[in-house]
């Protein structure tokens, strides 16, 4: 219970802390008097509540969704190197943002990229989940990886067939599929924050059921879990979190990857406490590289994907060697 | 509390498990054997609702498993597959209050008193409390098959299914965790069905057994009627034979290998039997069928040496067999292929002959003193000595058991029909006396060449170890009665 | 909505012939044999009208000295802004190939169009073209296909990437030079010229200089022209500050700075009008001056990207957008209605 606790209020305070820095470092200096004052100063004032702000909770939105759905992907299959992209759910939200993009489409004004690429999600999602069904009744999980890595190289390719065939519009495709939170604005919040509580609600639904699948569906169905209903609510929780974390910022990498991980070595396996300090080490994880991203070069700005992975991958490496170490002293 | 009812089923088209009836009481245990392919693991998926069943019924407590929810079902029952790898890992604690999950519904399912007490019980049960917070990756497969039968028990469900519990777990693990489960199946009315690879292990454990034969039921019953020579060897395709367990009345089975026992090139004769001031020594090179009351290696089993030792007429121990172990490893014996008597009587005396077929003879060795000869008929309420009267017959031949037996019975008549001739008399009643206090008996048999089915006193064999054991035996006396004339005359 | 459509096929094609690629290869071989045959006759049957200047021989922007022993009969042009010089100079007649992205004149609808930054050799080398103007910006992805197309016997000339008007102006008169239209160069050079002196004479009354900024793709990810680009150049002729001025090259800017820097004028040059009022319409930026102003205007991109004939257009083009008062009113939305009309 002690341990419980401390995790939750280093977590708290480390999110936090993450938030303070994104709110008060930029690229301009801002007087933080504009937070309660906010006519001291309107060019201050408008690039703290209305750039600076809203970023920021997007990417804790963003970082805490990926994060989220990657510790409950990486619990339901098992598999340690999962992430929310595992299932092709990435791909499909790409392609209707990069179809947004390429075809130039403006159905619903600015949120026609968003829609699109959260209908491309869901799309995917039903057609991973109904192809697998159709080639395996019983819903293995291997059949889901399969199917979701043949429906995820396909999509890719529809990618790579866009951005090779598009001219002027390339920079965005590629800027978008590079993943950043910047200039989205609050109106992009509105529209994500109800997705992502029901993907957050969904799994959070679930964490004792992923605490039993951990030891298998067959453990998991003994123990008196039903399987298969828990099986569509995680896969379908993830792929809300994920589509619309996708939708609103690109893909970013190695959040949902990384993230699970290191809250599992710091604090355990159980989900109970998993997927809320994963959500929020998400959260923290991406204020700060998004904060990196816009200062570092200022007034350039980098695609926040390219921070991620650039930590992402060395922190990655490590565990894995932390992991590897560990499995090899255990069994000298 | 289970019944199962017609039940037939499987992956596919063509159902693994067919028509399979059977109930099983509260507190019992019941064993599912059968070869592999034959449905056993099948059968349990179906019991435990992994597996829907084509027709029939499976029934746990007056309701079908298809009326209970998941959750009502895992209060039931509560299952135990096979030991299986996991990526993550979770404390002992996490493991085993996971067992608590069918008990906890609503939105945040608070952690009851109830469940405390119930996993605390588990773990106790199972020995694992002090691993509470120990990761369960960092635990030996036996330590961690605890923590699962952990899990199973915080269930609380009146119902266990076990597939193969014992599987990779070395004989210590399996003995504690089958003890375990027996003593919930004893104590609390924990109703269990196992599938169980092992035989032996099945009938050692369970109450009932059932054996499955290409999903069919071949026998169901006490060890007792299930664990037949015939009904495994057909089941199983295998060559075993059946006994009993040497310590309890259930049965067991051992493999007959395709070789059977290594081959004697030459019969045992005679002069094998090496004779010294402090023992006998019949060294058979390799090991033959002997049943005897010798010291160590008492009772029926396959020896190659045998050895009858000289003690002191005063000799006294109180653990005579520790004693003896102690010195056949100082004289370097085989501790488990030799079987070892004593006798007070001088070895070199001993008298040894054959008798019968000269290729194949039945070998007799005998030692005697006849100092505390004792009428049977009379005899109870004396001391202990070191056996006097020892008896050794070799046969170069097959016995069966019941040869064996009777050819015990015949070298003791034909004993009591030496000391008869001899006029031995009992020193306290003055009666003739028909052996001394402590005469140990050993028959061996080569169990090669010759079948003898039957060894009584009219047999072939019978009337060679009779003739030859009365003979041996007389001259024995005689040669003790010269020996003890000669000391007496010494002594004065 | 023609543009769109196009697209739409491009993807249906792409997916067709991934699907069909094999008997496609055999298929189009015969008739380039046949066309061989048939441009070797041509070019003995033209030998008559050469001018008198050639042979001309001419260095191009790897180094490479071509020599033209004639004037070019049939002409595949690389580069839209090499095209735009083509036409502009009269020479457009003689052009059987362009580049996928030509749009620029409007008879280029009906040319033969060879791919864009990658481009098909198996297809130029079918034109037969006298010459191949190709463009040093597309060396990088493209240099093995030139190669290629040397290989093959064609005449390949790469046109330097002209960074200023004053290399602009001599690669016009290069192009004249290699096919014969040297008179007619001069004189859209002179053109040119006299629009440029036009403009900085004008941009001398101009008293305080306005803060620009210029968005070449839009939010979320706005890139703007830092120093070295063209655009730094036409800002500094009509004595406009560009406010991304302290960056080199191409930068995604963080809006907070440019909210910070408080630009009088947002150029956006992408889109349709929509992309306008998509600046509008962006969170945190009311509070920079040309929105307040409603100073957000749209230029074409092409003219002044384009290093051709029509880049003093563009100069007068940003000129107006900026200083309306000064050069008159902007003409590019006009442009746009129109480009609209004549695609639908």
């Amino acid at each position: 219970m002690n341990k419980r606790l401390f995790a939750y209020i280093v977590t708290t305070a480390v999110l936090l802390a993450a938030i303070w820095l994104g709110v008060s470092i930029g690229t301009v200096r801002v007087p933080l008097r504009v937070l309660w004052d906010p006519a001291a100063d309107e060019t201050a004032s408008n690039i703290l509540w209305k750039i600076r702000m809203p970023r920021v909770v997007l990417a804790g939105l963003v970082g805490g969704s990926l994060a989220m759905a990657g510790a409950a992907f990486q619990g339901l299959l098992k598999n340690p190197l999962a992430d929310p992209y595992t299932l092709g759910v990435s791909s499909g939200a790409s392609v209707g943002a990069v179809a947004t993009l390429f075809f130039g489409l403006g159905l619903f004004g600015s949120y026609t990229l968003p829609v699109f690429s959260m209908a491309g999600a869901m799309a995917v999602l039903l057609l991973v989940i109904g192809f697998s069904r159709a080639v395996d009744r019983s819903l293995k999980m291997e059949t889901i990886i399969l199917t979701g890595v043949i429906f995820g190289s396909f999509l890719g390719s529809l990618l790579s067939l866009m951005i090779a065939l598009t001219g002027e519009e390339l920079r965005q495709i590629i800027g978008w599929l590079l993943g950043s939170v910047s200039m989205r604005g609050w109106k992009y919040i509105w529209m994500v924050w109800p997705f992502m509580f029901i993907g957050a609600l969904m799994l959070w639904l679930c964490r004792r059921e992923l605490n039993a699948m951990l030891f298998g569906e067959e453990r998991a169905h003994h123990l008196g879990v039903d399987v298969k209903k828990r099986k569509w609510m995680i896969l379908g929780g993830g792929s809300i979190l994920t589509g619309s974390a996708v939708a609103v910022s690109g893909t970013i990498g190695f959040v949902g990857l990384v993230v699970p991980h290191m809250t599992r070595i710091l604090w355990g396996t159980d989900h109970r406490h998993l997927l809320p300090l994963s959500l929020m080490n998400g959260a923290s994880l991406l204020i700060l590289c998004d904060l990196i991203a816009r200062t570092i070069i200022s007034p350039t700005e980098l695609p926040v994907g390219v921070i991620t992975s650039f930590i992402g991958a060395p922190v990655f490496a490590f565990i894995f060697y932390r992991q590897r170490r560990k499995g090899a002293l255990r069994h000298a | 509390m289970l019944e199962v009812r017609e039940l037939t089923g499987g992956y596919g088209d063509s159902p693994v498990v067919r028509s399979v009836s059977f109930e099983v009481g509260k507190g019992e245990m019941l064993g599912i054997l059968g070869p592999n392919g034959s449905g056993k693991s099948t059968l349990l998926k179906m019991l435990s609702g992994l597996l829907p069943a084509d027709s029939g019924t499976v029934t746990v407590a007056g309701k079908t498993v298809r009326e209970y929810s998941r959750k009502e079902f895992a209060r039931q029952v509560a299952v135990l597959p096979q030991l299986q790898a996991d990526t993550f890992s979770h404390s002992v604690f996490e493991t085993v209050a996971l067992g608590r999950y069918p008990h906890q519904s609503g939105l945040f399912s608070a952690w009851s008193e109830r469940d405390e007490r119930a996993v605390a019980d588990a773990m106790d049960k199972m020995g694992v409390t002090r691993y509470r917070d120990t990761q369960i990756e960092f635990m030996s497969g036996g330590e961690r098959q605890r923590v699962f039968v952990a899990q199973a028990l915080a269930q609380e469900a009146p119902v266990l299914l076990l597939d193969e519990p014992t599987n990779h777990l070395d004989i210590a693990h399996q003995q504690q965790l089958l003890d375990t489960i027996r003593l919930q199946a004893t104590e609390n009315g924990l109703t269990v069905v196992s599938v169980f690879h092992d035989i032996n292990l099945a009938s050692l454990y369970c109450d009932r057994l059932l054996l499955l034969d290409r999903g069919e039921v071949a026998a169901i019953g006490t060890p007792d009627a299930v664990v037949d020579e015939a009904k495994i060897n057909a089941v199983y395709s295998a060559r075993v034979k059946a006994g009993m367990h040497p310590e309890i009345p259930k049965p067991q089975i051992t493999l007959l290998p395709g070789e059977g026992p290594p081959e004697r090139k030459r019969a045992v004769k005679k002069e094998d039997i090496k004779v010294s001031g402090q023992f006998v020594h019949l060294d058979a090179e390799v090991p033959v069928k002997a049943i005897s009351s010798a010291v160590h290696q008492a009772g029926a089993g396959w020896f190659r040496h045998f050895v009858n030792r000289h003690v002191d007429a005063g000799y006294r121990s109180d653990d005579a067999t520790a004693e003896m172990r102690d010195w056949l490893s100082g004289n370097g014996f085989p501790l488990s292929q030799t079987a070892a008597m004593m006798t007070a009587a001088m070895t070199e005396d001993a008298v040894i002959g054959e008798y019968g077929t000269p290729d194949a003879p039945v070998v007799v060795c005998v030692t005697a003193g006849v100092g505390n000869a004792v009428d049977a008929s009379i005899g109870a309420g004396r001391e202990m000595y070191a056996g006097t009267i020892n008896t050794w017959v070799i046969v170069n031949g097959h016995l069966t058991d019941e040869a064996l037996i009777q050819g015990m019975v015949t070298a003791t008549e034909a004993k009591t029909k030496a000391m008869h001739a001899e006029e031995v008399l009992d020193p306290l009643t003055g009666t003739v006396a028909t052996g001394t206090s402590t005469d140990s008996l050993l028959i061996a048999a080569t169990q090669t060449g010759v079948r003898y089915p039957y060894a009584g006193t009219v047999t072939e064999l019978g009337g060679a170890i009779g003739r030859g054991v009365y003979e041996c035996t007389v001259r024995a006396i005689r040669k003790y009665r010269v020996r003890k004339s000669a000391a007496e005359r010494d002594g004065q | 909505m023609s543009k769109k459509w196009i697209k739409w096929m491009a993807v249906f094609l792409a997916a067709l012939l991934l699907t069909a690629c094999g008997s496609n290869g055999n298929k189009a071989d015969e008739p380039q044999m046949k066309q061989e045959e048939g441009t070797a006759d041509q070019q003995d049957g033209d030998k008559s009208g050469e001018q008198a200047t050639f042979p001309v021989t001419e260095t191009d922007a790897v180094g490479n000295e071509i020599t033209l022993e004639q004037a070019p009969e049939t002409i595949v042009s690389m580069m839209p802004s090499n095209t735009e010089i083509l036409f502009g100079i009269g020479a457009g007649d003689k052009v059987v190939g362009v580049n996928d992205y030509d749009d620029y004149p409007e008879e280029v609808q009906d040319i033969e169009k060879i791919g864009g930054l990658e481009f098909n050799v198996e297809k130029i080398i079918g034109l037969h073209p006298d010459v191949v103007f190709a463009h040093e910006s597309g060396l990088g992805t493209g240099e093995e296909g030139l190669q290629q197309l040397r290989d093959a016997g064609l005449t390949v000339f790469v046109v330097k990437n002209a960074t200023n008007f004053e290399e602009t102006y001599s690669t016009i008169n290069q192009i004249g030079k290699l096919t014969g239209h040297e008179t007619e160069a001069d004189e859209v050079v002179e053109g040119m010229k006299a629009k440029v002196a036009e403009i900085e004479e004008k941009a001398k009354e101009v008293k305080d200089e306005k803060k620009v900024f210029v968005e070449t793709s839009p939010a979320p990810e706005i890139y703007a022209p830092g120093a070295g680009t063209f655009m730094q150049q036409f800002l500094d002729m009509i004595h406009a500050e560009n406010v991304a001025g302290d960056q080199e090259g191409w930068v995604m800017m963080d809006p907070e700075e440019i909210v910070n820097r408080n630009p009088d004028v947002i150029m956006v040059m992408y889109g349709d009008d929509s992309a306008v009022d998509a600046v509008y319409d962006r969170e945190g930026f009311d509070a920079i001056a040309a929105i307040k102003d409603k100073q957000v205007v749209r230029v074409d991109e092409n003219t002044t990207s384009r290093t051709g004939p029509r880049l003093a257009e563009g100069l007068e083009a940003v000129a107006k957008a900026v200083y309306p008062d000064i050069f008159g009113e902007s003409q590019a939305d006009d442009q746009a209605e129109d480009e609209d009309d004549q695609a639908a």
